[in-house]
């Protein structure tokens, strides 16, 4: 019995000083452990995102597949196989198109852009953020912004080696300073998270009221506070109202990206490209600070 | 054997909770099959080898997102040690027993880390948006640990640490006899 009592003191002491020691560790130490896990299972992530996209085109290719056999019954079977096939090709070229459309953004852009797939999100769901397959090996540093063609993504909170974790537009900790291009009124946009239904909006707060905004206005970057470049695109303009205390305006953001489906993010160096002078920022007194605070 | 049984399903089930998609109507929660890993572990391991195994989930699912080392480890050790207490508690159908485990376990984690993050001011969670996201990890919480069981179950029998016919906890052959 008292051996017992013993070896379950033993567990019960081990236990708790493997948590104290956890939850204690200092910051550089608790950043390397993660960054190492982190790094350990990027192949993996990256082997299972793949496994996973090929699979979902492969169903969407056998339900297509599916579909035209019920639809014709006396079609033979190679021509079913053949159909099969250019149903594959079509899922190839559209691929093939999304990655020429997105080397062709990569191209076109003013800055230098590393291109990043998406290879895991945060696996607790307490916060909106992605894991990207580039890290700071690539150039990928933390307070770094990530877009898409369509606009703003989010930015960068974190980077091991070879991965990276982008804090998405639409999580209440990510702060942007922002513009409305139509009447450059600032502001301030911030995440709401994912609503109940529908597409992840994001706000922005502290508008001056003396400018009135309307439903369908563009929203920019204003390249304010050093970590989103100037002119990215955010979103649009949904909903406007008067914010609690009555002194600014409220508007409700829909950003540009799709937030939820996002497979390729662009990390942004903020050094312009080679023989290129860096875009200037845009006049902002008075402007409204609060840009990027970690989560 | 057994603890390469353990790093491989810990490695296969972080990247599928981190891989899985999740819905706004369940709170945004994730399938919880790290958690339910470590109940694997304590449904089928005894306690000192159940604590281990959920130190070492907590550690990994801390790993896959900003959340502090040790917030998950000490959640996951209070649910294996619950489980590990209560195991013998069962319903005649043993399903049951573990999806109301997996729920409750599920649920609780999902709360303590809620006041927790929301307490060191990591998120801001209305109390709204708490409750969904409870709510949708009691039910994920239901749906997950049966499935992780079996297959828990099954790469254990495969590999000679549990009897293949067996059904209850005391069947399995521990390592440290």
């Amino acid at each position: 019995m008292a051996g017992v009592n013993r070896k379950s003191l033993i567990v019960w002491a081990a236990t708790l000083a493997v948590l104290l020691a956890l939850l204690n560790l200092p910051l550089s130490a608790a950043r390397g452990a993660k960054s190492a896990i982190r790094e350990a299972l990027a192949p993996l992530h990256a082997l299972f995102q793949g496994a996973a996209i090929r699979a979902g085109e492969t169903f969407s290719t056998l339900s297509g597949i599916g579909g035209l056999v019920g639809e014709n019954r006396r079609m033979t079977e190679e021509i079913a196989i053949l159909k099969g096939r250019v149903r594959e090709l079509e899922a190839f070229e559209r691929q093939n198109d999304e990655l020429r459309g997105l080397l062709g953004f990569a191209r076109a852009s003013r800055r230098r852009l590393i291109p990043c797939e998406v290879i895991a999100r945060d696996a607790g769901g307490w916060w909106q953020t992605l894991r990207v397959g580039r890290g700071s090996a690539d150039g990928v540093e933390p307070d770094r912004a990530a877009v898409t063609p369509d606009g703003l993504a989010g930015r960068v909170i974190s980077a091991s080696p070879n991965t990276a974790d982008v804090l998405l537009l639409s999580d209440p900790n990510c702060r942007v300073s922002a513009r409305i291009v139509r009447n450059g009124a600032f502001g301030v946009v911030s995440g709401q998270g994912a609503g109940f239904s529908g597409p992840l909006v994001c706000r922005m707060d502290f508008i001056n009221r003396n400018h009135p905004v309307r439903p369908g206005d563009v929203v920019v970057t204003s390249g304010l506070g050093g970590i989103f470049p100037p002119e990215l695109p955010i979103g649009e303009v949904d909903r406007v109202t008067l914010d609690d205390s009555g002194l600014y305006q409220r508007a409700e953001i829909l950003p540009r990206a799709d937030l939820g489906r996002l497979r390729y993010v662009f990390v942004v160096v903020t050094e312009p490209r080679p023989g290129e002078s860096p875009p200037a920022p845009s006049a902002a007194a008075g402007a409204p600070a609060g840009e990027g605070d970690a989560p | 054997m057994n603890v390469v049984a353990l790093l491989f399903l810990f490695s296969a089930g972080a990247v599928a909770q981190a891989l899985l998609p999740t819905a706004p109507w369940l709170g945004q929660a994730h399938a919880p099959i790290l958690l339910s890993l470590s109940l694997y572990y304590a449904l089928t391991r005894p306690r000192a080898a159940a604590l281990a195994a959920a130190l070492a989930a907590g550690v990994l699912n801390d790993a896959l997102g900003p959340i502090p080392l040790g917030y998950s480890s000490a959640g996951f050790a209070a649910a294996a040690l619950a489980v590990s207490r209560y195991r013998e508690e069962v319903f005649v159908w043993r399903h049951v027993t573990h999806m109301i485990f997996g729920a409750l376990s599920s649920a609780g984690v999902t709360l303590a880390l809620a006041a927790l993050l929301q307490a060191t001011g990591l998120v801001s969670l209305a109390p709204g948006q708490a409750a969904l996201k409870t709510a949708g990890a009691f039910v994920l919480g239901a749906a997950t640990l049966p499935a992780v069981y079996a297959v828990g179950r099954r790469i254990d029998t495969m590999l000679g640490l549990a009897a293949p016919d067996s059904t209850a906890a005391r069947a399995w052959r521990s390592p440290l006899r």
